[in-house]
C-alpha cells in the first residue's frame, strides 16, 4: 500500500524523508512514493539489511556511506536510453558517453560493495563486458570519443578531412577555398555517416547488458535508501523495530518534526511510551496536553516500521499492519498549534 | 594590430559584450580565435556562449551571422541539440548538469577543426562553475560570447577581462552610437572603491529610479561617492548619470573586469552603414582602451 502525501505530512513521516538526503535519482524516485511492506518476510529481510549496516561502528558506517555517496551523487537517470538500447535502438555519441559514465560509476560501486559490504538480496551484475565495449583500452576515463581506428572507413574519411583542412588553412585563393570547403563538407557528411554506423554497432554490443544495467540502477536506488535508513541512527537515534505480536508497543518515542519545532522555542520533546492492543484505545487528557502529538508520533513510527525504516524510539514492536487511517482536525499549515488553541 | 595581448590571456576569462544585437560579438570572437590559432602559444582555448551563436542566420532578426570555426585541441561548452550542427570530430569530456532549452550543456574537446554552434549556460553562477571545469580540463583561456544587450557578462565574478562591441545597429546616428559607446566604456572603467567617508553603497541593480532618488538630495550630493557592485549592475541612463556628476558626486565599483578593447562594427544589420575610418576615429577620440574594427582594420 502506498502512503499518501497527506498522511505522511500529517504525521511527520514526510519531514523525515525530507531530512534524509537521497544521493541518486534512483533513491529519490523510490522515496517519492514510499510503500508499506505487505509481506512479513520481505519486511524482515529489509530490516535484516538495515541491521547489518547498523551493526557497523558509527565511524565505519559514516566512512562507507561517504564513499558510496560520492559515486551515487554522480549518477544520472539514463534508464530511457538503456531501455531504447535494450530494444535494439542505436544510441547517439552522447547516449554512449552517458552509458560509459554509468558503467564507470557502477564499477566503482560494485568494487566498493564487494570489498566492504554484503547485504542479503542486494547485488550488482557483472557489467565489465559492457564497459569493455565503450572503454576497450580500460583506461577508465570518463570522456568518450569514436576513435579513428573504430573502422577502416572512418580512419580513411577522417584522414581525408584533416588533409582538406590543412590545405584550407594554407590556401588564400577564394575559388580554391570554395572547392576545398565543398570537399570538406563531403568529408564531414561521410564522417557523420561512419560515426552513426559505429554508434549502431556499439549499441548492438551493449544490448545484452541493458537489462542487467537497469537492475543495477534499481539496486543503486535501494542501496541509497538503505544508507539513508541507517543514517537515521545518528540523526534521530532510530532503532530497528521488532515485527510481530498483536500489540503496537513503543518505548520513548520521539517525533523529529515536533521536536525541531519545540527546539526552536527552547523546549525539549518529552519521549512517549505507548502500547496499543487490538480494538479501540481512548486517549484523554487536558486541552493542549499533547494528545494529537502522541497519536501522530505513534502513527508515524508505526508507518516507518511498516515501510522498512528504523523507528524514532528506544525500542518498538509492531505487528504487520496493512492500512493506516489518520483523522485529525489539525492541518500542517496550523504550525503545530492545537485545535483548542486555534479556536 | 591584434585585439589584445595574448600573453595576458593565458589562465584568464574574457567575455565579449555587445551593446546591441548584431554589434559583431561573434566576428570579434572569431578574430580573437584566429589570432590565438595563428600565434600558436595557446593550445587549448575554450569557448562558450550565453545564448545561441554560430548559426548562419540570426534566429531572432533573420540576418546573416558568421559561423564559429575552432581548431583541434579547443574546448567548447554547448547544448546537446546543437551538436548535430557542429562538424568537428568530438570527444565528449563532461556533462555539466546545466539544462537549457536546447538540452543539457556538454563540454567537448575538438579532435579536428570544424564549425561549432554554441549554446552555453546563461546564469552567472553556472558560468562560474563552467569556468572552473574548463580550467580543470586543461583550458588555457576562456572566451565567452555574450548575448545581445546583456551586460551581465561584465560581472567581475565571471570574467577577468571584457571586450565591448558596439556598432551601427545601435542607431542611424554615428554621433549617438559613439556617445553611447563612450558612456558604457566609461562605466566599465569606473575607479575601484577605496574606503572613504561620505559613501553611499548601492547593492544590486542601480537603475534610473535609484539615481532619481539620490538626485533628490541635490547639492548635498557634492563630494559623495556612490558605490555599486560591478558594471553589470549599472542600468541607468546617461542623462541621470550626467546630472549626478554635475552635482559633484562620483561613482565607484567594488569589482570590475578589465576593459581590454572596444570593437566597432560600422555595418548595421538594418541596412545602413557608417564610414569605417570616420567611425573608428570618432570612437577612439573619447576612449582610452584600443578601439578595433576587426573586419575593416
Amino acid at each position: 500500500m502506498e502512503l499518501s502525501l497527506e498522511l505522511r505530512r500529517t504525521t511527520g513521516f514526510q519531514y523525515i524523508l525530507d531530512t534524509l538526503t537521497f544521493m541518486s535519482p534512483f533513491g529519490n524516485e523510490l522515496m517519492r512514493t514510499p510503500e508499506l511492506y505487505g509481506d512479513a518476510d520481505a519486511l524482515a529481510a529489509e530490516f535484516g539489511r538495515v541491521s547489518a549496516l547498523l551493526a557497523m561502528p558509527e565511524a565505519g558506517l559514516l566512512d562507507l556511506t561517504g564513499k558510496f555517496d560520492r559515486q551515487l551523487m554522480c549518477m544520472k537517470d539514463i534508464r530511457g536510453s538503456l531501455r531504447r538500447c535494450a530494444h535494439g535502438e542505436a544510441l547517439s555519441i552522447l547516449g554512449l558517453f552517458e552509458v560509459k559514465g554509468l558503467l564507470l560509476t557502477l564499477a566503482e560501486i560494485r568494487s566498493l560493495y564487494d570489498e566492504r559490504l554484503h547485504l542479503e538480496g542486494l547485488s550488482f551484475s557483472d557489467s565489465r563486458g559492457a564497459l569493455a565495449v565503450l572503454d576497450p583500452s580500460g583506461e577508465g576515463k570518463h570522456s568518450f570519443t569514436i576513435e579513428d581506428a573504430a573502422t577502416p572507413e572512418l580512419f580513411a574519411v577522417r584522414r581525408e578531412k584533416r588533409a582538406v583542412e590543412a590545405e584550407l588553412y594554407k590556401t588564400t585563393d577564394d575559388t580554391k577555398r570554395a572547392e576545398l570547403k565543398l570537399k570538406r563538407d563531403a568529408a564531414c557528411a561521410a564522417e557523420d555517416q561512419q560515426e552513426r554506423a559505429v554508434c549502431a554497432t556499439l549499441s548492438q554490443r551493449l544490448t545484452p547488458y541493458c537489462d542487467g544495467l537497469l537492475a543495477d540502477c534499481n539496486a543503486c536506488g535501494r542501496l541509497d535508501v538503505l544508507l539513508r535508513k541507517a543514517s537515521m541512527r545518528a540523526q534521530f537515534g532510530a532503532v530497528v523495530p521488532q515485527v510481530g505480536g498483536d500489540a503496537i508497543e513503543f518505548t520513548d518515542m520521539t517525533n523529529p518534526e515536533v521536536a525541531a519545532g519545540l527546539q526552536n522555542r527552547g523546549v525539549g520533546f518529552a519521549p512517549l511510551s505507548m502500547t496499543l492492543h487490538c480494538g479501540a484505545t481512548v486517549i484523554t487528557g487536558a486541552n493542549m496536553g499533547g494528545k494529537t502529538v502522541a497519536l501522530k508520533t505513534l502513527a508515524m513510527n508505526a508507518m516507518l516500521a511498516m515501510a522498512g525504516f528504523p523507528v524514532c524510539a528506544a525500542s518498538g514492536c509492531v505487528p504487520m499492519l496493512k492500512q493506516f487511517l489518520f483523522f485529525t482536525r489539525r492541518r500542517p499549515e496550523d504550525g503545530g498549534r492545537s485545535f483548542y488553541l486555534r479556536r | 594590430m591584434g585585439i589584445l595581448d595574448l600573453s595576458w590571456l593565458r589562465g584568464r576569462v574574457v567575455s565579449v559584450i555587445g551593446l546591441v544585437k548584431n554589434a559583431g560579438k561573434t566576428t570579434v570572437l572569431n578574430a580573437l580565435l584566429n589570432e590565438i590559432y595563428s600565434d600558436g602559444s595557446i593550445a587549448a582555448p575554450a569557448v562558450t556562449s550565453v545564448g545561441r551563436d554560430g548559426e548562419s542566420t540570426d534566429v531572432v532578426t533573420g540576418t546573416f551571422k558568421p559561423g564559429i570555426f575552432i581548431h583541434t585541441g579547443s574546448l567548447v561548452a554547448t547544448a546537446s541539440e546543437l551538436l548535430k550542427y557542429s562538424d568537428f570530430t568530438k570527444e565528449i569530456l563532461i556533462s555539466t548538469n546545466v539544462n537549457t532549452p536546447l538540452g543539457e550543456v556538454f563540454v567537448l574537446r575538438a579532435r579536428s577543426g570544424g564549425a561549432v554552434q554554441l549554446g552555453g549556460p546563461s546564469m552567472t553562477e553556472q558560468l562560474k562553475v563552467l569556468n572552473q571545469q574548463f580550467f580543470a580540463l586543461g583550458a588555457d583561456c576562456i572566451l565567452i560570447d555574450g548575448a545581445a544587450g546583456r551586460r551581465s557578462l561584465g560581472a567581475a565574478t565571471v570574467a577577468d577581462g571584457a571586450i565591448l562591441c558596439s556598432g551601427a545597429s545601435l542607431d542611424r546616428s554615428m554621433e549617438k552610437v559613439a556617445e553611447e559607446t563612450e558612456f558604457i566604456a566609461g562605466l566599465m572603467q569606473l575607479p575601484l572603491y577605496n574606503e572613504k567617508e561620505d559613501t553611499v553603497f548601492c547593492p544590486g541593480a542601480v537603475t534610473d529610479a535609484t539615481l532619481i532618488e539620490l538626485l533628490k538630495e541635490g547639492k548635498k550630493l557634492a563630494g559623495k561617492t556612490i558605490v555599486a557592485d560591478d558594471p553589470s549592475k549599472l542600468l541607468f541612463s546617461m542623462t541621470n548619470y550626467e546630472k549626478l556628476k554635475r552635482l559633484g558626486a562620483q561613482m565607484e565599483l567594488l569589482a570590475r573586469p578589465k576593459l581590454l578593447a572596444v570593437a566597432v562594427n560600422p555595418v548595421s544589420a538594418h541596412g545602413w552603414r557608417f564610414d569605417p575610418i570616420k567611425f573608428r576615429a570618432r570612437v577612439t577620440e573619447s576612449i582610452e582602451v584600443p578601439v578595433v574594427d576587426v573586419v575593416g582594420g
